[in-house]
């Protein structure tokens, strides 16, 4: 027989049975929680991010440019009136203005805005990861993690999505409206598209890489740096290792990898600048179309994919006690105290050095410094990782070993252990080598100029990194010269022309050299790039200082050279756009000369550079005469289609014995294009000569003396 | 029925939970009580899914619980400080959670028992004093309709009066609904009135887990004065005496047996006096933790 309190237990046991039931019933029916009422309620809990991004968006889209549309009659900063009419009756103009606007405003602006909402959403979306009551909230609910991880990516992205594209639209329709009747709809709407591409490729990859940043820290301050490292940490090496090879090894030039190619490993830069390039698509035509582009904006589509997978998988297997702590993973809290601790002792490097100043010694003190905020780094991030500044010494043998790494890696750039500057290639082993003359002490332009066809006017060309082994200003040199100048590089450090292999040694000349005679008595030099052709081993790119009076001289006066650095020889520039012409140097008085004159002085000027081409040539001005060419320029080779253009000045100075040129010259003071009495005064100091030159000239009545 | 088999729990170098396995019957309320320390919480995260044991299972209805939505949805889990969204009010918590638990959670049991309560299910939460904010995430425990309450903490800052009310609404949903209430608390004697089943936790490790009736059929304290010290000898030699203490000529002896046999051995010694008295939960624990070095003697030292 039963008890009644065991009858009592057992009726409760009978109705859970029958409740468990029910709900195992229920759930059978109906298994788990709708996405679209997650997302609701997380957007509930978010609204806030979605008015700042509404608010800021309404502003920098339909604001902004309807305050344009409106005013830009009135904004003479941005347009003249003459432009503006030009506008207005020209449907090719209008195109150009808008897209002025929308390609010069709306896709920065875009960007910016998609970066930082990026930011706001990535760290905003996942706070739970920071506060280890809510992780414990959120985790107990019965949600599985990945569709946790789903919804509030989502969320994230249409918090930004959504005001962006309403912005987008309105702006887009205002423009369209103000060019109803012009027939430039169709190319306003493909503007518009772009942006949204750009836009949309610069959020998702900032967006991408903040989660991944914040998945793996516990809390915003470890999450931010998780953000600066993975996103910018390869690139500040780069930066760091090119910097140490400038201010340490004097042959150094440019690495063998460009920062155009290592710009691309950090997933913001290469996001903002594929986004910038996609939204500005045909203002960029050649570079749109080729394949690097579309290579390098695949590359950061996938790094952006698999900065989301990475995120995602280390979501979901998180624990969830690591909100509120540091960083769990101890290999990434390793890799990021030893990278950032040796980044942070060779940041204080070039900042001692920059106190320094130009002058050698030091070392020890670079030394110190760099020593000391390693360990300070490493100890001040192994703090912040263990939320306590007794963890400061925590790893005081791995702190140690970086802390010897870093000194040994300046130590080898400080000493030249490598042999960088000292190495010199066996002749044997040279094929030959381009040349490039000093530029700064040239007397044309940095730039090249091109002549675009059918138009009047030059490409002007600014050449750097990889395009400087392309570029035709390189002289060829043979093995013989290019060894020699390589020799004269390690003479110059010599008086006794021996070359010094010892760093020490070498550093010891440079610093005797510095601190007793200066500047001024070092011997007369130039620089030399040279990209030497090995016939083992790949190419080098070196700068070299070079002292010997008789190479530069043969160097000068190669055909080559003449051709391929002085373009006024072989009239590529043809006639400028004007003249003016300095009497008395560049502090002297200027004339302009009258159009119908140009041709004669630059036939007379090329003439005489012909028959007198000389090392003088490449030299600053002795006389006085300086020729002020000026020539209209488009802004860029790629956007030379538009008529943007501007007016660039090349001056050459018509050497003595250039006569053609003087007496074209001199024809000129006669027709009183050239005031004669500046003229005269620079050949005739005295007073008495002049009025004789006067006379001899018969100038009197034309001044009316 | 929530089952434990094994698990094990680490933080770092800390051992929270060591190969701890037990079971939690259903329908039933269960005691959580350990020392400080010995893992309580962790053991209730790890139950509501929150946390992933090093190694072992836990299987609530033969089912795992980690990462599995359709058992998680029978468990709500009460923190000892619950999260509520900054300047949210009852009301948009309880909109929350209808979300998460859409097939159970009940609006018109929490705006029931908000009234029951008197608190005011519009006003913002950040405004509520400690114990009024336990006392909502009890309500929204409760109007969850989960089968399995964790609770971890909870009577700690409520009001007496409160105190007995939430006690009898887990009471009630038991009888009426089913539920299974997991209590952890140091507030043994909160926990008497209430659990059937009991779990007790010391440095990670499970001690006991028996129905509280059972565990005090099975351990009593003895009150007696005996003739000679032959006689409590005698006692100690027969029985499985686990404390004993002395003032004067009365012995206070904790005794693990039945009540029966002790008695019989006690008799047969011909005391003065004696007395056989049930153990509280508290004397249970205290009992318990000190055979296993527990008690802090050295302290007044």
């Amino acid at each position: 027989m039963t008890s009644p309190e065991s009858q009592n237990k057992d009726k409760i046991t009978e109705n859970a049975m029958a409740i468990n039931e029910f709900i195992n019933e229920k759930t059978e029916k109906k298994n788990g929680i709708s996405m679209l009422s997650l997302m609701k309620e997380d957007l509930k809990h978010r609204r806030w991010m979605l008015v700042i991004s509404s608010i800021v968006q309404f502003l920098a889209g339909p604001v902004i440019v309807l305050f344009w549309l409106t005013t830009m009659k009135s904004s003479s900063d941005y347009i003249s009136s003459v432009e503006y009419d030009a506008i207005v009756q020209s449907s090719g103009h209008t195109v150009k203005f808008f897209r002025s606007i929308l390609i010069g405003y709306l896709p920065l602006m875009q960007i910016i805005i998609a970066v930082c909402a990026a930011l706001i959403t990535g760290l905003g979306g996942y706070r739970h990861l920071f506060n280890r009551r809510m992780t414990d909230m959120v985790n107990s609910l019965p949600v599985k993690r990945g569709k946790q991880f789903t919804v509030i990516y989502l969320n994230g992205l249409l918090m930004w999505f959504v005001p962006f594209m309403i912005s987008i639209v309105l702006s887009i329709a205002m423009c369209m409206i103000k060019a109803s009747g012009w027939g430039i709809g169709g190319d306003i709407a493909l503007i518009g598209l772009q942006i949204v591409a750009g836009s949309a490729l610069s959020f998702i990859t900032c967006y991408n890489l903040v989660i991944l940043g914040v998945v793996l820290s516990g809390t915003i301050f470890n999450a931010l740096v998780n953000i600066a490292f993975i996103g910018f940490d390869l690139i500040l090496g780069y930066g760091i290792l090119y910097f140490l090879c400038e201010l340490f090894y004097d042959n150094f030039l440019q690495p063998a990898i460009g920062f155009e190619y290592v710009m691309w490993l950090s997933s913001p830069v290469s996001g903002c600048i594929c986004a910038y390039l996609v939204a500005c698509g045909p203002d960029f035509p050649e570079v749109f179309s080729s394949g690097v582009f579309i290579f390098n904006l695949a590359m950061t589509i996938v790094i952006a994919a698999m900065n989301l997978i990475l995120a995602l998988i280390i979501y979901v297997r998180r624990k969830s006690e690591e909100a509120e702590g540091g960083v769990s993973n101890k290999l990434y809290r390793f890799l990021i105290r030893t990278i950032n601790s040796i980044y942070a002792g060779h940041l204080m490097v070039f900042i001692v050095r920059a106190m320094i100043g130009s002058g050698y010694g030091g070392t020890g003190w670079i030394l110190f410094f760099a020593v000391f905020f390693t360990v300070l780094a490493y100890g001040l991030i192994d703090s912040i990782h263990g939320r306590s500044f007794k963890a400061f010494f925590s790893h005081w043998k791995q702190m140690t070993a970086v802390t010897a790494a870093m000194a040994l890696i300046l130590i080898v750039f400080i000493f030249d252990l490598t042999g960088f500057d000292n190495h010199i290639v066996p002749q044997s082993n040279l094929n030959g080598a381009s040349v490039l003359y000093n530029e700064s002490n040239r007397n044309t332009s940095s730039i090249d100029y091109m002549p675009v066809p059918g138009r009047e006017g030059y490409i002007m060309y600014r050449w750097g990194g990889s395009e400087l082994r392309q570029n035709s200003r390189y002289l060829e040199v043979g093995p013989d010269l290019a060894y020699r100048i390589i020799c004269a590089d390690k003479k110059y450090y010599s008086p006794g022309a021996q070359y010094i292999y010892d760093p020490v040694e070498k550093e010891t000349v440079k610093t005797w050299r510095y601190e007793n005679h200066g500047q001024e008595e070092s011997p007369y030099s130039e620089y030399l790039t040279i990209v030497a052709d090995r016939k083992v081993g790949l190419d080098f790119c070196r700068a070299y200082q070079v002292a010997d009076p008789g190479i530069i001289n043969e160097l000068i006066m190669t055909d080559g050279f003449r051709d391929e650095y002085y373009k006024l020889e072989s009239g590529v520039l043809g006639y400028p756009e004007s003249i003016s012409v300095n009497v008395g140097g560049y502090q002297g008085e200027n004339f302009r000369i009258p159009e119908e004159y140009i041709p004669m002085i630059m036939e007379a000027y090329y003439s005489d550079f012909e028959d007198n081409y000389s090392v003088e040539y490449l030299d600053e001005p002795q006389g006085d005469i300086i020729l002020q060419l000026k020539y209209r320029v488009f802004y860029n080779e790629s956007n030379y289609k538009n008529d943007d253009y501007s007016i660039t000045t090349l001056s050459v100075y018509p050497v003595e014995d250039d006569v053609r040129t003087m007496r074209v010259l001199e024809e000129l003071v006669k027709l009183g294009v050239i005031d004669w009495y500046t003229w005269a005064e620079r050949n005739n100091p005295e007073l008495e000569d002049w009025i004789e030159y006067y006379e001899e000239y018969e100038l009197y009545d034309s001044y009316g003396y | 029925m929530i089952e434990i088999k094994g698990v094990s729990k680490s933080y770092d170098d800390i051992k929270a939970l060591n190969n701890v396995s037990f079971e939690m019957p259903q329908g039933q309320v269960f005691g959580l009580v350990g020392t400080n320390g010995a893992g309580k919480s962790t053991l209730l995260r790890c139950i509501c899914g929150v946390c992933r044991p090093d190694n072992g299972e836990i299987l609530i209805d033969g089912e795992p619980v980690w990462e599995n939505p359709s058992v998680k949805e029978k468990i709500f889990f009460i923190s000892d400080d619950q999260y509520y969204f900054p300047g949210s009010t009852p009301l948009e918590m309880a909109s929350y959670y209808r979300t998460m638990y859409p097939k159970t959670f009940s609006m018109d049991r929490f705006f029931h028992l908000m009234e029951a309560v008197s608190l005011d299910p519009r006003r913002r939460i950040q405004t509520f004093s400690k114990g009024m904010k336990k006392q909502l995430s009890i309500m929204l425990g409760a109007a969850s309709g989960c089968k399995y309450i964790l609770c971890d903490e909870t009577f700690d800052g409520l009001d007496p009066v409160v105190r007995q009310a939430v006690k009898r609404l887990f009471i009630h949903d038991m009888e009426e609904v089913g539920i299974t209430p997991v209590i952890a608390s140091h507030n043994l004697r909160e926990l008497e009135d209430i659990c059937e089943y009991v779990g007790l936790l010391h440095k990670g490790g499970v001690i006991l887990s028996k129905d509280l009736g059972d565990m005090k059929l099975g351990i009593f304290k003895v009150q007696a004065v005996f003739k000679d010290e032959a006689s409590l000898e005698t006692v100690k030699k027969n029985c499985n005496v686990i404390a004993e203490e002395h003032r004067g000529s009365l012995i206070t002896l904790t005794i693990r047996g039945q009540r029966t046999e002790l008695e019989t051995i006690i008799t047969s010694q011909l005391p003065v006096f004696y007395e056989v008295l049930p153990l509280t939960l508290e004397e249970i624990f205290i009992s318990e933790t000190e055979v296993l070095g527990y008690d802090f003697a050295g302290i007044t030292k």
